[in-house]
């Protein structure tokens, strides 16, 4: 990508990271950068960190070392109600399911994180149809998550990460339920909406279809970042 | 690839110039090796040859000469049988980038250095093929074809993935035979 | 038969620690359940007038001894009911397991067997263990129990697990009839079905019958007729049992149209998917508000009444013989409120445990906790609301009513202490959704979301 010269400073910036779970040690020492408005693949083996990784930079968990800097900002320092502030208006999250609450239909799926952020119900309905819209399951918008296809749910997750306008996206195994035709749909949305709002995003996952949406990729092994191997 | 039967396939749809058949060839197959004019002429002679294609006429208008070939109907049968036909599922195994590792392993090399460095090199072309299906001008063909390419080389990267895993148990067994 | 309780066995101890609250909850269901019915065997085993010494001699004659035994049964109601939702702690996991079961190759009856097993072992264990206290009990009161007291005892000790083990058995047959559904789905209550409005209509033209009925002489004489009160019980009982539920789906359906609070909205969703949910620990609330709230009017006006009989010298007996019946009737009252409080927790607890996931997922997502947590509030705060104002204020009719008949010696207006009851109820009740508050802010623990 054109990044050479005069780089601006990373937006997100995670530095010798560890952290433990118990006696397993999911992250050794793991250093990555992500820039504004680009997509960037973090890829490896089940087991290798990557979700633990996504976790730690988006303020979800605390590392254990290591220091996690956000628009400046040191996030490993931050108390949780700011964290959890800073994770409903700059950051989105899609996982691979569990983002939507069941019992509420697509659409007052996406308006909660406006509602949270103080909008009326209505005017919160009228933006996530528009968003819905932009992911091709407006017509889904009055199921619950239960009566839509994987694929339609994970869209409108899409919707609701993004529906706030954040700064960074992090998506953990967005499609890892879905076929292959469905991933394509999803992701296809996913790399068109971001590179239009210039949102940045985390991408975690295993497949390389998948990573290959990305601008970069950055590999985990045993929870180290390995070395990226430079062709031409 | 038979270049003769797709550009048989292509005459099928109604007569046509060398040329014609050459621009006809690259828009329906994009990402495929273009064809040479070259290439598109002598096939064709060859085709008339052997009794699958004829020559209608001669068209000039205002231009240089050009010959209007179509399809006989030996052509047509031909080409029936060659479409209906089963492609011999990997009826050889061979691979460069196996074959590769293994004379790296031969002749003292780095396998895992080099595997590494083609992993790089498909994931660049992943990305590029992925960046022209997603490209909002892209047509269903382009997709189409860009995820035959993908699957193709997502099924390379998995296989150097395993192999990388397993170099150790590769080189202790190349190294004793 | 060997087979299955060593399956049994190994399927329970591979089982998490929440299938481990189930049994405890369950073997202490079981336990209060043998212990209350012991009690009321003896108690009804007893022939003619007998010196027991508890209670001021309450339990001494037939007369206020079959009270007392009428008391202990009315009690097994709140506890059938924190059984019912003790069953339901990890029934997800454990209907997973069976019908993986079955999938396996186990036959329907080998699953019922087996889960029949399961349950009725852990009922045995909380029967034995109330058993083993309640005999040395009577025997230090009743020095030689008659023959029929004994086969009483045994024939409870060995009900309560069969009956446990006959109602799992029957829990499962939407398991064993289709395993398939039953491995991804989770169950949502049902309304009461066709039996219950059978039930219904037929107390309704029974009191209609009654009252309508012309009434011949002293209303205090013949009233209450033992068939009006029967019926209008029964008619209390379903109307608690359909109120809740029914409210429930309503407030979910008009709230979720026009909640403008993130908070209210997720509890009115949620009310209005499975408003059966919490409907049988509702139904024990109310039934406890009604007799509560009927209880304390009653209580006020019989004291003062007594009082005053013994100003007047008019009073019969010791006055501590009433007060104890007074004090026992209202101690029975707070075993069952202790009870249906724990049913409620225990159900909340066990909604949160559901869906760790989920709610892990809305806080790392940035949904505040405060929110969450006051959805879960307005979730039990909801649909009780209008159930304990009617309870509360069919109870205070009660009081009113007694007050009416029983102003001889004193006037004793309308007892305000009864309109107590209602709101100490309600409060209690969010008291107890609120004891799950510690465990939600254990799930949402963004740790959980690496259980993918």
């Amino acid at each position: 990508m054109s990044n050479q010269g005069g780089t601006p400073p990373p937006l997100l910036a995670g530095r010798d990271l560890a952290k433990a779970h118990g006696r397993t040690e999911a992250l050794r020492g793991a250093s990555v950068e992500l820039r504004a408005g680009e997509i960037l693949a973090v890829t490896g083996t089940s087991g290798s960190g990557k979700s633990t990784l996504l976790h730690c930079l988006a303020g979800i968990v605390r590392p254990d070392a290591g220091s996690v800097t956000y628009a400046g900002e040191r996030l490993d320092r931050l108390p949780e109600k700011r964290l959890s502030e800073l994770r409903r208006t700059d950051f989105g999250v899609v996982f691979q399911f569990g983002q939507l609450i069941p019992e509420l239909t697509a659409l007052d799926n996406v308006a909660l994180p406006l509602m949270l952020a103080g909008a009326t119900r209505a005017d919160a309905r009228t933006r996530a149809g528009e968003w819905l819209e932009r992911f091709g399951v407006r017509g889904q918008g009055e199921l619950r998550p239960g009566a839509m296809s994987g694929g339609q749910a994970q869209r409108a997750a899409l919707a609701r990460a993004l529906v706030t306008g954040p700064k960074v996206v992090f998506a953990d195994e967005p499609t890892g339920a879905l076929d292959s035709l469905a991933t394509e749909q999803v992701m296809t949305a996913l790399a068109h909406t971001v590179r239009e709002a210039g949102t940045a995003v985390l991408l975690v996952t295993h497949d390389a279809q998948v990573a290959a949406y990305a601008d970069r990729e950055v590999r985990l092994s045993d929870g180290a970042v390995l070395p990226s191997e430079v062709t031409a | 690839m038979s270049t003769r039967h797709i550009l048989l396939g292509l005459l099928e749809a109604g007569p046509s110039h060398g040329y014609d058949l050459k621009r006809r060839h690259d828009e329906r197959f994009p990402q495929a090796r273009p064809l040479a004019y070259g290439q598109v002429y002598t096939t064709l002679q060859r085709l008339v040859r052997d009794g699958l294609a004829e020559v209608e006429g001669t068209d000039a208008d205002g231009g240089p000469e050009r010959t209007r070939y179509r399809s006989t109907e030996a052509g047509a049968h031909e080409l029936a049988v060659w479409a209906g036909a089963i492609t011999p599922p990997a009826p050889f195994v061979a691979n460069e980038i196996f074959a590769k590792v293994v004379v790296s392993i031969l002749a003292g090399g780095d396998p895992a250095a080099y595997l590494g460095a083609q992993r790089a090199a498909h994931m660049e072309r992943m990305r590029e093929l992925t960046a022209v299906k997603t490209a909002p001008t892209a047509d269903l063909t382009t997709v189409l074809s860009a995820d035959f390419a993908l699957n193709h080389l997502d099924a390379d990267l998995r296989w150097m993935n395993t192999t990388a895993a397993r170099l150790t148990t590769l080189t202790a067994e190349v190294d004793s035979a | 038969m060997r087979a299955d309780v060593r399956l049994a066995w190994l399927l329970t101890r591979g089982s998490d620690r929440r299938e481990w609250w189930r049994v405890a909850l369950t073997a202490l269901g079981a336990g209060l359940a043998t212990g209350f019915a012991l009690a009321a065997v003896a108690l009804a085993a007893v022939r003619g007038t007998y010196d027991i010494g508890l209670a001021h001699g309450l339990l001494d004659r037939p007369g206020e001894r079959s009270g007392v035994v009428f008391s202990l049964l009315l009690l097994l109601i709140p506890v059938l009911g924190f059984l019912g939702q003790s069953a339901r702690i990890g029934a997800v996991h454990r209907d997973r397991r069976l019908a993986g079961l079955r999938l396996a190759g186990a036959t329907s009856w080998q699953v019922r067997r087996i889960a029949a097993l399961e349950t009725g072992l852990v009922c045995l264990l909380g029967s034995g263990l109330a058993t083993v206290v309640a005999v040395p009990v009577l025997l230090s009161l009743w020095s030689r129990p008659t023959a029929l007291a004994w086969a009483g005892i045994v024939l409870v000790a060995l009900g309560v697990p069969v009956l446990g083990a006959a109602a799992s058995a029957l829990a499962l047959r939407r398991v064993v009839a289709s395993p398939l559904g039953r491995v991804r789905r989770t169950r949502s209550a049902r309304p009461p079905g066709r039996l219950f409005l059978v039930v219904t209509g037929l107390s309704t033209v029974l009191v209609l019958l009654t009252v309508l009925t012309p009434d011949n002489g002293d209303r205090l004489a013949s009233s209450p007729a033992p068939l009006l009160v029967f019926a209008l019980i029964a008619l209390a009982g379903l109307a608690v049992v359909w109120l809740p539920g029914w409210w429930s789906g309503l407030l979910g359906r008009v709230l979720a149209d026009r909640a403008g609070r993130p908070a209210l909205l997720i509890a009115a969703e949620r009310l209005r998917d499975d408003p059966w949910a919490a409907a049988r620990t509702n139904a024990a609330v109310l039934l406890v508000t009604l007799v509560g709230t009927g209880f304390a009017g009653i209580r006020q006006v019989l004291l003062a009444d007594l009082h005053a009989m013994r100003r007047d010298g008019s009073l019969g007996t010791d006055l501590s013989f009433y007060t104890t019946g007074i004090d026992l009737t209202g101690a029975a009252l707070l075993v069952a409120l202790a009870i249906v409080l724990s049913a409620l927790a225990v159900g909340t607890a066990e909604s949160v445990a559901a869906r760790r996931r989920g709610l892990a997922a809305q806080t790392a997502a940035g949904v505040p906790r405060g929110v969450l947590v006051r959805a879960l509030l307005w979730e039990t705060a909801l649909p009780l609301a209008p159930g304990v104002v009617l309870a509360g204020a069919a109870g205070t009719a009660i009081g009113v009513w007694y007050a009416a008949l029983a102003t001889r010696h004193t006037a004793v207006g309308v007892p305000y202490t009864a309109l107590l009851v209602p709101v100490a109820v309600y409060a209690c009740c969010l008291l107890a959704a609120a004891t799950s508050l510690p465990l939600l802010r254990r799930s949402v623990r963004p740790a959980e979301l690496r259980y993918a």
